[in-house]
């Protein structure tokens, strides 16, 4: 007996890609303390092209889960950092942008 | 009239090439070869035969510019476009990456719904035009 597939839902995914999805994104979030936590030793560290690097990352990634804003904030963070000069991570523009990027992180895990 | 059918992906974050595999070979249904970074492109691009690749930019090593520099110099690689995949968005920074020689440029955050079908206008209008830059 045939068994018609299971239609898919208004994003055109079927429930199996559907719950694919959810997969990474679960995947993408339980990584998400340890995104931050190295763009955090890097700050500590001093270490402006590690945290470049981490931030770039981050921003490249969040938006393709659903996570703009976090994105956007990872991208922001990014470019205070390259926009800074002497002691980057000392500056009240990077405490601020770091300080967003927490709290919106902490919004969607 | 053909399709495109074998995308190589070239990414250093796993997050990332984990999304593009979902959206390129489980919505797009393309046959994929996801690489790591740029040795690894370089080293599966003959036996795997792209017909387009997408390039991320900044990468440990072998950037995505380098890269690309490299993989148009293999044989396998002639009119193969490249499209980098940046999550630089100012337009001096986008228009700096196509003096390398890309055939165009996806920003990120993409789309996993739609991607496979974003790049297929790279590949009409790319293929057999792309050359090293």
């Amino acid at each position: 007996m045939a068994v018609a597939a299971p239609a898919p839902d208004e994003s055109g995914l079927t429930p199996a890609m559907q719950a694919a999805f959810l997969r990474l994104r679960a995947q993408f979030l339980a990584g998400l303390p340890a995104r931050l936590d190295e763009i955090g030793r890097a700050a500590a560290a001093g270490e402006v092209a590690g945290g470049q690097a981490a931030l770039h990352r981050l921003a490249g990634a969040a938006g393709g889960y659903g996570f703009a804003d976090l994105g956007t904030a990872a991208r922001r963070a990014e470019q205070v950092l390259l926009a800074a000069g002497e002691a980057p991570f000392h500056q009240p523009a990077w405490q601020a942008a770091w300080a967003a990027l927490q709290a919106e992180s902490a919004t969607v895990r | 009239m053909s399709t495109l059918r074998r995308v190589m992906c070239v990414e250093d974050d796993p997050d990332i090439r984990a999304i593009l595999d979902f959206s390129l070979a489980g919505v797009g249904g393309l046959e994929l070869c996801v690489c790591a970074g740029g040795q690894e492109a370089l080293a599966a691009a003959p036996g795997f035969a792209p017909e387009l690749v997408l390039l991320d930019v900044m990468m440990p090593g072998l950037s995505g510019p380098e890269t690309l520099v490299a993989l148009r110099a293999l044989p396998v690689m002639a009119g193969v476009p490249v499209v980098f995949l940046t999550a630089k968005a100012m337009p001096d920074e986008l228009e700096q990456l196509l003096v390398h020689g890309a055939t165009g440029l996806i920003v990120k955050p993409f789309d996993p719904m739609t991607l496979a079908q974003d790049i297929l206008p790279y590949w009409e209008h790319g293929r057999g035009r792309a050359s090293a830059g």
